[in-house]
């Protein structure tokens, strides 16, 4: 087993590194205060290729796939939680587009996906939840020359800098699990942005509803087969946004590993730096473990995917681990911190609001205990 | 327009505690994290420009060990077309002088029709500001330091700017030449993943002292002239005075103290 990282996926790592420090950090403050995700970021992203990380060259990607994925999201969670949420929110509509999209969707918006130029928001969850997804109650009715789709998704990432959305609908008149994807572009009659949903984190990624008023979809825009609705939110669901949740959560922990050790070597106590006492010690090494473990679960996810293995057990399993790790060391971390850690002018405090985050998104983490425990102990 | 650059992989400045000193007086980097030091990107961004608007190649030089090579393979992911390791045990615990030599003797035998070199005008962990100027003596070619503009002027001339304490000069310099540049040159690019995937497939090619044709005794320890006689911390002579007066007798005061008038300039 080599667990040495490739030249590459160094070099990723490095790369990716540097473009956060130097043109993400510099905009975290006002991110906090604008929750607005700056336009003129999101177009260096895509300059960089991050939203193309897992698409063909062919189509204007790089093709690196989903362990180098884990890598960037990371690395962007490390600085920004929030923009890291919603670059792999990015990420995933682009390479849903690759995995279920027809060839000419695929030629019509892939290659400006893979470079940020245009954006794809995936819409699955309703004011019933995300993980019920036979309870979602948007409805497709097939009317011949077009599909006309009613409802209201929420809680959707990118909802209002997106041009495009894939919107799972119920198959009007189907069976219980009959649902369909239908891709659809900003302007077409009917469909609308709704309000903006304020969070306590992930600042600087905006989430909000999308409606559909008898929304008039050509019938091209039918995103993969029909009644494949639920196959491409799951797959969609598993690949990338659960993973993508993961990444966060390695670099919330990272951050907060960095942080922690920074601060007990300078915080002078009884005359001497706070990492010299055994308690700030046992933290600081209780966060490593938790970081390498997470750190090891969402790397083998990720290969397991890039290698078109089934995943869905240490995805789920890597999700609600890595998640409840962040949450636990960036709570740590503020410990650690004192009095300092509650203060606005340090970032412990926004990294334990963007940690518990992560917890609901994607599948709460019971859902994904669920996932685990049924696969581990029900299937054969 | 045929540009070398050279680089050198410094220690991690945030590590710069962890470094030990061998009894010679060289510092011991094995185990410490390197980065290319941060001014040698700027000759690499001037190159990597050069290269856009005329033409021509970007070729790396670095002489150091074989962990150099990830970071010279972020040169190529910068843009750089082929990059040259020089790699030798008997490099080993070089001063200025021998490390000249040995980037002297790679361009010459990879890049004898070269038109400019650039450096970066200091090392972050030594900062003598020698091998550039040094590096053009051995190649008996013209050199300028401390550059912060270069463009491109008639025929087979640059027009360069270089600082100087009280301002700047323009230099009209002919090619073949090196130059020494500063971090006011430019902004390095940060590759893209694109940049990531093309760098895999380019070249990085290791020179040891024998491909060089270099005796032994020019490079390494044995080649370098400079031995460290001692290694201290200066003492930190620091103080504080307060001027007290209205604003008009508080400025002038303070331009009486010595050395503060050339600092506020």
């Amino acid at each position: 087993m080599d667990f040495q990282p490739t030249v590459q996926q160094d070099l990723l790592r490095k790369v990716v590194r540097q473009f956060a420090e130097d043109e993400i950090a510099p905009l975290v403050n006002d991110l906090e205060i604008t929750d607005d995700t700056p336009p003129d970021l999101v177009r260096k992203m895509g300059e960089q290729g991050f939203m193309g990380v897992t698409i063909p060259a062919e189509y204007g990607g790089t093709g690196m796939g989903h362990l180098a994925r884990m890598i960037v999201i990371e690395e962007v969670g490390r600085v920004s939680a929030g923009m890291a949420m919603a670059l792999q929110v990015m990420q995933m509509g682009a390479g849903m587009v690759i995995d279920w999209g027809s060839d000419a969707q695929k030629a019509k918006y892939s290659p400006l996906l893979a470079q940020g130029k245009i954006l794809v928001a995936p819409a699955i969850t309703e004011s019933s939840g995300g993980s019920d997804l036979e309870g979602l109650s948007t409805r497709a009715v097939d009317e011949g020359a077009f599909y006309s789709l009613t409802g209201r998704k929420v809680f959707i990432t990118n909802s209002h800098i997106s041009e495009l959305a894939v919107i799972i609908a119920k198959n009007e008149g189907g069976a219980k699990r009959d649902f369909s994807a239908f891709l659809i572009e900003n302007g077409t009659e009917g469909f609308r942005r709704g309000r903006v949903e304020r969070k306590i984190g992930f600042h600087g990624c905006i989430t909000g509803e999308l409606i559909m008023e008898n929304c008039r979809i050509p019938k091209e825009n039918l995103f993969g087969d029909k009644g494949r609705g639920l196959a491409i939110a799951l797959k969609g669901i598993n690949d990338y946004g659960r993973m993508g949740m993961v990444g966060i959560a390695l670099g919330l922990m990272q951050a907060s590993l960095e942080a922690s050790v920074k601060f007990a070597r300078e915080r002078i106590l009884y005359g001497k730096p706070i990492s010299n006492l055994a308690p700030i010690q046992f933290k600081i090494a209780e966060i490593y473990a938790d970081l390498e473990a997470s750190r090891f679960m969402a790397y083998n996810a990720g290969w397991l995917i890039d290698q078109n293995k089934k995943s869905d057990t240490q995805v789920s399993s890597a999700k609600f681990f890595s998640t409840e790790a962040a949450l636990q060391c960036t709570r740590k971390a503020m410990d650690i911190y004192g009095a300092y850690g509650c203060m606005k002018d340090y970032p412990l405090e926004r990294y334990c609001r963007d940690a518990q985050l992560l917890v609901p998104a994607d599948g709460t983490n019971d859902v994904m205990r669920i996932i685990a425990g049924r696969n581990l102990a029900m299937k054969k | 327009m045929q540009v070398a650059v050279c680089v050198k992989m410094v220690p991690v400045p945030g590590q710069w505690s962890q470094i030990a000193f061998r009894d010679d007086g060289s510092l011991q980097r094995e185990g410490i994290e390197l980065i290319i030091n941060p001014v040698d990107r700027n000759a690499l961004e001037e190159a990597l420009k050069i290269r856009q608007a005329q033409g021509g190649t970007v070729t790396v030089f670095s002489m150091g060990p074989p962990s150099c090579l990830e970071h010279l393979r972020e040169t190529l992911a910068m843009g750089a077309d082929r990059a040259f390791l020089l790699s030798d045990r008997n490099f080993a615990g070089a001063d200025t002088l021998a490390t000249s030599k040995v980037l002297a003797a790679g361009i010459r035998k990879e890049m004898p029709d070269y038109d400019l070199i650039l450096c970066g005008s200091a090392s972050i962990d030594s900062g003598t500001t020698q091998v550039g100027p040094q590096l053009a003596v051995h190649l008996g070619t013209a050199h300028l330091t401390e550059a912060f503009s270069i463009s491109a002027g008639e025929q087979n001339y640059l027009q360069v700017k270089t600082s100087a304490s009280h301002g700047h000069y323009v230099t009209n310099l002919k090619t073949p030449a090196v130059i020494s540049v500063t971090q006011q040159l430019n902004k390095p690019r940060i590759p893209t993943l694109f940049d990531i995937m093309t760098s895999c497939n380019k070249e990085i090619i290791i020179l040891s002292l024998t491909e060089l044709n270099l005796p032994k005794s020019e490079s390494g320890l044995e080649g370098s002239p400079t031995k460290v006689q001692e290694l201290f911390f200066p003492p930190a002579k620091r103080q504080a005075r307060i001027l007290e007066g209205s604003i008009e007798d508080r400025v002038e005061e303070l331009f009486k103290q010595p050395g503060v008038a050339g600092v506020l300039r």
